[in-house]
């Protein structure tokens, strides 16, 4: 089917608010190449459990893009109606199941060596519409902290060593109770600058507690129900032997859990999780990855303005299937640690992403090895601080004036 | 596929090192002066050993400053002694079996990764054999994954089964010298799968082709290949005891081993990714050691050490970094090579470009056998 043929009937199984997106956007939708008119739905169909600022964003591309002339969409788009396409492709019920399309079509433009032309049109496109249509800037300059467990511990690894050129090392922070200050920290931006789904916090263990409902979080710990339902799930897949390793994916980012194990009782946050288990890599069976991708996705996603993460032990490598199977294992604590600092670094990444990135604050901090990075406005990159400093004395440093950035 | 989202990381910059800066820092830890050896002249009973250094691993974790830590025996024992290729580019598809198997035929198939076909262009077991007619026990592939039980042979109607490489899979082999290993204990670690084809598990069914084998090519019996299986640490270390034991009793003149420790970053777990890269630094070094010390191998022996590709760049958006191959961008698709051994010359660095099946048409010519339908190009630096 081409994207000329689309009618208002062929989104209703879409839930209320993609549907409503598709239907307002239809003749749009109609001029556009097939591949990116999939991919574009395969933004709105997930539109009801996107977070506020996906959203936004994702209603923003769609008014830009209709309000542009024929021949200035044309021009924006036309290098997407050059790739060529499988008969099979262009078949595929591309409406009901972009997502289903869209590995297919992965597939497809790998082998037919298309894959770069395509990463070059979407950045493209993207950077056009970025640039037509720019994010709304942070309610308040943003600030992620990561903690890095007590139990988590190497002797003589080089700590935040991919961090160290862009801040302030310090090597000898002390803390009665670091975790919790820094948690407060969180539960005061929360409660300064209310912004739905702007401030959280993921635990790769059980969870501390947040003196704030305004801040969003979910753990490993908590989440274990949905865990060990997918866990289960993905052993009776491979104990059938009949789905081979794609087919195994797309079950997994298909699955839903049945009522009732769910954990944090909002929907939003509970279809992340669900997210983060079926369609991440790793999420399933280590909980340092559970927490890296997960801050990963949540800074693309919800773009939050304060997110604070926390890594626990994960367990030891063992045979995919043992991991798969259960849940219960002996910790690998020097390898948690290592797990950890590069979560740090990919945190940071993931934050300098975002707009406003240029006054946002980042600290990352190991309570065994009593050392932390500080990257911020103001804090000299590449320097090394060997004085003796409180993590509260630190949390001052690091976190930014709430008030809005670019204010 | 996700869309990239706009990345302005100018702060990164001061981070990166060009290609050029870290392959010459790694050059210049080699502390052995060059020496030419290009007067080997083409004989019989020359020997090729193909390692590929997988599955896939960055420049960052390897040759880059921080990553040289992670490979002390290449740096240290091999580079000395090789030409460097330092931009091995993979034009391919970025999946693992069906990117070895390009490599093999020197043509970047297309079909799909996790098929585990055999592929349709011939390999270079097909070409050596046919070529030079060998014989059947001349050419051998080992691979830790079963997915790539194929690889040995093409489809093609003129080369085929018939001058195909016999093919080891050693996770197979002890799951046949020792069935019900999961329930009796030892071997699970070994029998791991790769990330991302955990149905071919362990508990695959034993065959009488692997126990014949186990008997009649590498001469163990089952309960002393399980107990010899109990003392490795991975399903790497297990492949290239296999590798070994097979050059001591059949001493084949073409041989590729596939290792795949690396892989495990898929899981997103980033020691356990140091782990295996520092895990495979060591086995190269202990299969060009074993070489050495062979009568069978040492002095006719040309050994090539390559990643089949690399890995997401930290920077690039669309991906997360270390973790997976999945955005074709420079760092998945750039790697390198290591070529030793007589008439190699010695710690020599090739800047330029190369493709990653280049080297089908170059072994063909350094053998001398012909490659008709690879399409890579001969290296000149090591023939």
């Amino acid at each position: 089917m081409q994207p000329g043929d689309l009618n208002q009937e062929m989104f209703r199984d879409y839930s209320p608010l993609a549907q409503k997106l598709a239907c307002d956007h239809l003749a749009l939708l109609r001029e556009l190449p097939l591949v990116l008119a999939a991919v574009l739905l395969r933004q709105v169909i997930v539109l009801d459990t996107s977070f506020p600022r996906e959203r936004a964003t994702i209603e923003a591309q769609f008014s830009f893009l209709s309000s542009l002339t024929a021949d200035g969409l044309h021009q924006l788009t036309q290098g997407f109606a050059s790739l060529t396409l499988s008969p099979e492709l262009i078949a595929e019920d591309w409406v009901r199941l972009p997502q289903k399309f869209e590995e297919e079509l992965s597939a497809y433009l790998w082998a037919s060596h298309q894959i770069d032309t395509f990463h070059s049109l979407a950045t493209q496109f993207v950077d056009t519409v970025l640039k037509a249509v720019p994010p709304a800037p942070p309610a308040t300059a943003r600030w992620a902290a990561v903690v890095i467990g007590p139990e988590l511990r190497k002797d003589g690894y080089p700590l935040f060593r991919k961090l160290q050129p862009n801040g302030v090392f310090f090597t000898d922070v002390s803390s009665n109770n670091g975790a919790s200050a820094i948690l407060s920290r969180l539960a005061k931006r929360a409660a300064q600058t209310p912004v739905p789904y702007g401030h959280w916090y993921i635990d790769g263990g059980d969870p501390l507690a947040v003196e704030s409902k305004a801040v969003s979080s979910f753990s490993w710990a908590q989440s274990s129900p949905v865990r060990e339902a997918l866990l289960k799930k993905i052993q009776s897949v491979i104990d059938n032997g009949s789905s081979g390793p794609e087919m195994l994916r797309s079950i997994m980012a298909d699955w839903a859990p049945r009522e009732g194990t769910r954990d944090t009782r909002d929907p939003l946050v509970d279809q992340f999780v669900v997210n983060m288990y079926g369609g991440g890599s790793g999420t399933q069976i280590f909980s340092t990855t559970f927490v890296q991708w997960s801050a990963r996705e949540l800074l693309r996603r919800a773009e939050p303005v304060s997110l604070v993460t926390r890594y626990g032990p994960r367990q030891r490598q063992r045979s995919m299937n043992e991991m798969f199977a259960d849940a219960a294992a002996e910790m690998d604590y020097a390898g948690s640690l290592v797990d950890a600092d590069f979560g740090a670094y990919y945190t940071w990444i993931n934050l300098t992403r975002l707009v406003g990135s240029e006054s946002a604050a980042f600290l990352a901090w190991s309570e065994s090895h009593r050392q932390a990075i500080a990257i911020g406005p103001g804090l000299p990159r590449g320097t090394q601080s060997t004085e003796p400093i409180t993590i509260e004395r630190l949390l001052d440093i690091v976190t930014p004036p709430a008030t809005p950035a670019g204010a | 596929m996700i869309l990239p989202r706009n990345s302005s990381l100018g702060t990164l910059s001061p981070l990166v090192w060009s290609r050029r800066e870290f392959l010459r820092s790694a050059i210049a830890c080699a502390a052995v002066p060059s020496l030419s050896t290009r007067a080997f002249a083409a004989a019989a009973g020359r020997k090729v050993v193909i390692v590929t250094f997988g599955g896939g691993a960055r420049d960052e974790e390897t040759f880059a400053p921080y990553g040289q830590e992670n490979i002390p025996n290449l740096i240290k024992t091999l580079l000395p002694q090789s030409t460097f290729f330092g931009q091995v580019i993979n034009h391919g598809i970025l999946g693992h079996y069906v990117a070895t198997t390009s490599i093999a035929t020197g043509v970047y198939e297309t079909f799909n990764n996790f098929s585990g076909v055999a592929p349709p262009h011939p390999t270079l077991f097909e070409y050596y054999r046919k070529g030079l007619k060998r014989p059947t026990n001349d050419a051998w592939l080992i691979s830790p994954s079963s997915g790539f039980r194929n690889m040995g042979c093409s489809t093609d109607r003129h080369f085929g089964s018939r001058y195909g490489a016999g093919v080891l899979l050693p996770k197979l082999l002890l799951s046949a010298a020792a069935p019900g290993h999961s329930n009796n204990g030892g071997f699970d670690d070994l029998l791991r799968e790769t990330y991302e084809e955990p149905h071919l598990a362990a508990g695959s069914p034993a065959t009488e082709v692997q126990l014949e084998q186990l008997e009649t090519i590498l001469h163990f019996s089952p309960d002393d290949f399980a107990h010899h299986a109990l003392s490795m640490e991975s399903a790497d270390q297990l492949s290239v005891f296999v590798a070994r034991q097979l050059m001591t009793k059949a001493a084949p003149s073409l041989l590729w081993i596939t290792l795949h420790d690396i892989d495990i970053a898929h899981s997103g777990a980033y020691s356990l990714y140091i782990d295996g890269i520092q895990r495979t630094d060591r086995l190269c070094t202990e299969i060009w050691n074993h070489i050495q010390s062979s009568p069978e191998y040492a002095g006719k022996t040309t050994m090539f050490i390559l990643p089949d590709f690399g890995r997401d760049a930290d920077a690039n958006p669309a991906g997360n970094g270390f973790q997976h191959h999945r955005t074709g961008d420079r760092a998945s698709r750039t790697s390198w090579m290591m070529a030793l051994g007589p008439g190699v010359r010695q710690n020599v660095f090739i800047e330029r470009a190369v493709d990653s099946i280049d080297l089908v048409p170059t072994i063909g010519r350094l053998l001398g056998f012909p490659t008709p339908f690879a399409q890579g190009s001969v290296l000149p630096e090591v023939v």
